[in-house]
């Protein structure tokens, strides 16, 4: 007896609210989402399909909210259930390519994040998050490098009379940490500071009172824990009179504009845009006259920037002003191909999100570009080990690296 | 055969809306009269296009039950009844609507001992057809209504072109091994059909007149001869189509091995499946050629093999409820493999799945001597 009930677990029935569950119920098993999964494309194993996911999900609330406690009270869940489930659960990059083909218009995405919450509160976690997790609540950042380094960049890129930091100002640039820390993305920070003093613009950044803009913790799945990121940010960036947040990680943008409203309970007192929506405003205005050139340029949608915040025109604005030889992929737009980089599926399964990148770049190479450019560090870094991987001869750049040196800045 | 006319006024014969209510009383009375503690069953949610299934445990939830919509919306009730009693039989009674095949299902669970009949009112619910759940969902977006049109079918006697194929050559538009009917075929008022004796005690409680009723038995007998006629056609174009190697791996050449098939089956019950285990494992070094070679996914005889080996595995007891056609996101036409083939494998064995709960199924208790060879036939 004693061994039977170290094997299951009681879970409470609030840990799932109830429209999670009207969701899953709202499942047809029609299996259009399987279609195109992202991360099953790229490792053909059934495991990793979305629907899986979902069966879990439901598994799980037939235990404790829909079905057995009619019958027998909420049960216990076997502990086998949820230790199999770890790399169905983890093995994904959060891209939404499922939600934006589901029939009955699931938001899957927050199904995956509550399943992965569950998941973490009962410690079922892949090993190398729990690394990351506890280093995290000490240093602030997914990198567990501490807050002091947050202004390193300014050194290493030799800004350090070029970046305003903690004072009040129009535009807040929201760095984030990938591009703080990472040397890979570090030159979109500073080709980012040269465009925005190119047009006089009153901008600051926060410095060591940023904090991670919560992403890692609400994928991760620890909701309470993202919340505290999420009110110390806001309380800082309403305390220096900001008017509008910049960033230029999709991951940040989608956290600040989507989630932030939510996990608060309030619209907070600034507005969110990303780097590319303003420079494509400087542009209209004329603040900022790009050069067209030749060079052969095709560009990666961020998932969060494409299928979540509908950011899909601005970055191909700015191309069609940079160069006459724009190019689509493939999967382009709402349909963008995720490179990997999501869901720190980076920390998790890194060859998956390798073999991702991988077939982004053939993507891109089929195209005849030279250049493969995108608005998210995170991207930048995976088609960078994609582009590694394979040697497609594809130059990686950021867009904003690209309009500074259009500019002449860098 | 025995049972009760639920609505004994005349004006209301064949009107629809009426049939929809009578059905929602009687499953309110169930309640009421405390036959039964709960009811399983397709739900109306004025969010969802597509029923849903509930439990219901209150009177007045029941005007929100929708036993006779002429769709299946993903998993079988069969499967539903299976996460419930798997584990352990429910203590009081419960009422369960299900269409025929997922009855049938339901029989096949419990004799694999995925189910448990203790304390289950099972209610079959006459099916003349039912739409892909996608039609449906278009159809009630549309503002065509569904159910309508498979009534107007049934009374035209004509069927419907959008039936899904397993259900245009459905032999079972009457539930067997179910202890009421909730009867719509071969009658112009809704008759409550009683198979066996808690059938028969259930209606009495109800207070409900029980009659004989051969009309019906006849019509329905009719329509099993005519689908009969036509499913032989179909089943063997389908199987010529088939033929060989060649054709099957042109047949399946779209498919991206999701197991969606396998997930939805009511039959494939398996906590892991063989093909998804490490027993079979996938050769990893093989995918890494796919970022070159864009678009092929897995190679053609994966697909098959998983194919061939799943209709293996369970067209002993395949119900032909066609679900896996259903569930398959890229359209494959899979009910053309499933069900004649496992029409002729039941046949081979003289078994037919779903019939009879008292039966073991072949797959479990089969010896080479029961194919009836001779000694020289089977060598």
């Amino acid at each position: 007896m004693e061994t039977l009930t170290k094997r299951l677990i009681k879970i409470s029935p609030e840990e799932i609210p109830q429209d999670i569950v009207d969701e899953v119920n709202k499942c047809i098993s029609c299996g259009k989402c399987l279609v195109d999964c992202t991360v099953y494309k790229a490792t053909g194993k059934t495991r990793h399909l979305p629907l899986k996911k979902t069966k879990i999900l439901w598994k799980i609330i037939n235990k404790i909210k829909n079905l057995s406690p009619y019958f027998f009270g909420s049960q216990p869940i076997e502990t086998a259930l949820l230790s199999r489930s770890i790399e169905k659960t983890y093995a994904c990059t959060l891209c939404g390519y499922c939600s934006y083909n589901c029939q009955q218009e699931i938001p899957t995405r927050k199904l995956w994040e509550t399943l992965r919450s569950l998941m973490y509160r009962q410690g079922y976690i892949p090993d190398t998050l729990k690394e990351i997790d506890s280093g995290f609540r000490e240093s602030k950042d997914p990198y567990n490098m501490g807050t002091k380094m947050r202004t390193y960049w300014v050194k290493r890129e030799k800004l350090r009379n070029e970046v305003p930091v903690n004072k009040e100002a129009e535009v807040l640039y929201f760095v984030g940490c990938t591009t703080a820390f990472k040397r890979d993305v570090r030159p979109v920070a500073k080709a980012t500071t040269k465009i925005l003093n190119y047009v006089n613009e009153d901008w600051a950044i926060l410095g060591e009172n940023e904090w991670c803009c919560g992403s890692p913790w609400l994928m991760m799945g620890n909701r309470e824990k993202a919340k505290e990121h999420v009110i110390h940010n806001v309380e800082v960036i309403e305390a220096l009179g900001i008017k509008k947040v910049i960033t230029t990680c999709a991951t940040c943008y989608r956290a600040i504009k989507l989630e932030y409203p939510e996990i608060l309970g309030r619209q907070p007192e600034f507005q969110v845009l990303h780097a590319v929506e303003l420079l494509n405003q400087y542009i209209k205005q004329g603040k900022i006259k790009l050069k067209k050139t030749e060079k052969k340029i095709t560009y990666h949608d961020p998932c969060e920037l494409a299928r979540f915040a509908d950011v899909i025109n601005s970055p191909r604005e700015i191309l069609e002003n940079l160069t006459s030889n724009f190019k689509e992929m493939k999967q382009n737009k709402k349909e963008t191909y995720c490179c990997g980089g999501g869901g720190l599926l980076q920390a998790t399964y890194n060859d998956i999100r390798l073999r991702m990148a991988s077939y982004r770049v053939n993507q891109a190479k089929k195209t005849g570009s030279e250049i493969l450019t995108s608005a998210c560090p995170s991207c930048k870094m995976s088609l960078l080990d994609g582009e590694k991987q394979i040697k497609a001869g594809v130059e990686v750049k950021d867009i904003m690296e690209l309009i500074a040196e259009n500019l002449g800045l860098l | 055969m025995e049972g009760a006319f639920l609505e004994s006024n005349p004006e209301n014969k064949g009107n629809i809306k009426k049939i929809k209510e009578s059905v929602n009383r009687f499953l309110q009375q169930l309640l009421e009269k405390k036959v039964v503690e709960w009811v399983l069953t397709p739900y109306i949610n004025p969010e969802n296009p597509l029923p849903e299934r509930r439990i219901i445990t209150k009177p007045e939830e029941a005007i929100k039950a929708d036993p006779l919509t002429p769709v299946i919306p993903g998993f079988p009730m069969s499967t539903f009844v299976s996460e419930i009693t798997r584990e352990k039989p429910i203590s009081k009674p419960l009422a369960v609507l299900l269409k025929p095949c997922e009855a049938a299902s339901l029989v096949e669970l419990v004799k694999f001992r995925q189910a448990n009949l203790d304390n289950l009112l099972t209610i079959g619910v006459d099916c003349y057809g039912s739409y892909h759940v996608l039609d449906f969902k278009k159809m009630v977006e549309e503002g065509e209504k569904p159910f309508e049109r498979m009534i107007n079918a049934l009374k035209n006697n004509k069927g419907d072109e959008l039936f899904r194929t397993a259900c245009k050559t459905c032999l079972k538009p009457v539930a067997e091994n179910t202890d009421l009917n909730i009867g719509i075929i071969g009658v112009n008022n809704l008759f409550i059909q009683a198979n066996t004796s808690k059938g028969i005690e259930t209606l009495k409680k109800i207070g409900l007149k029980i009659v004989e009723n051969k009309e019906r038995d006849q019509k329905i007998k009719e329509l099993i001869e005519e689908r009969g006629e036509k499913r032989k056609g179909m089943f063997k174009e389908f199987l010529k189509e088939l033929h060989g190697l060649h054709k099957l791996n042109e047949f399946f050449e779209d498919c991206i091995n999701c197991h969606n098939c396998m997930e939805v089956c009511p039959i494939c019950f398996c906590k892991e499946c063989f093909f998804e285990s490490e027993l079979h494992p996938y050769v990893y070094e093989k995918y890494i050629k796919f970022t070159i070679e864009e678009g092929t996914i897995q190679e053609l005889e994966g697909k098959l093999q998983f194919h061939l080996g799943r209709l293996i595995h369970m067209s002993t007891s395949c119900v032909s409820c066609g679900l896996c056609e259903q569930a398959c996101p890229q359209e494959i036409k899979l009910f053309k493999l499933f069900g004649p083939v496992s029409e002729n494998v039941q046949k081979s064995f003289n078994y037919r799945a779903g019939e009879k709960l008292e039966e073991t199924p072949p797959i479990t208790t089969f010896y080479e001597e029961d194919l009836g060879l001779t000694e020289k036939q089977a060598e």
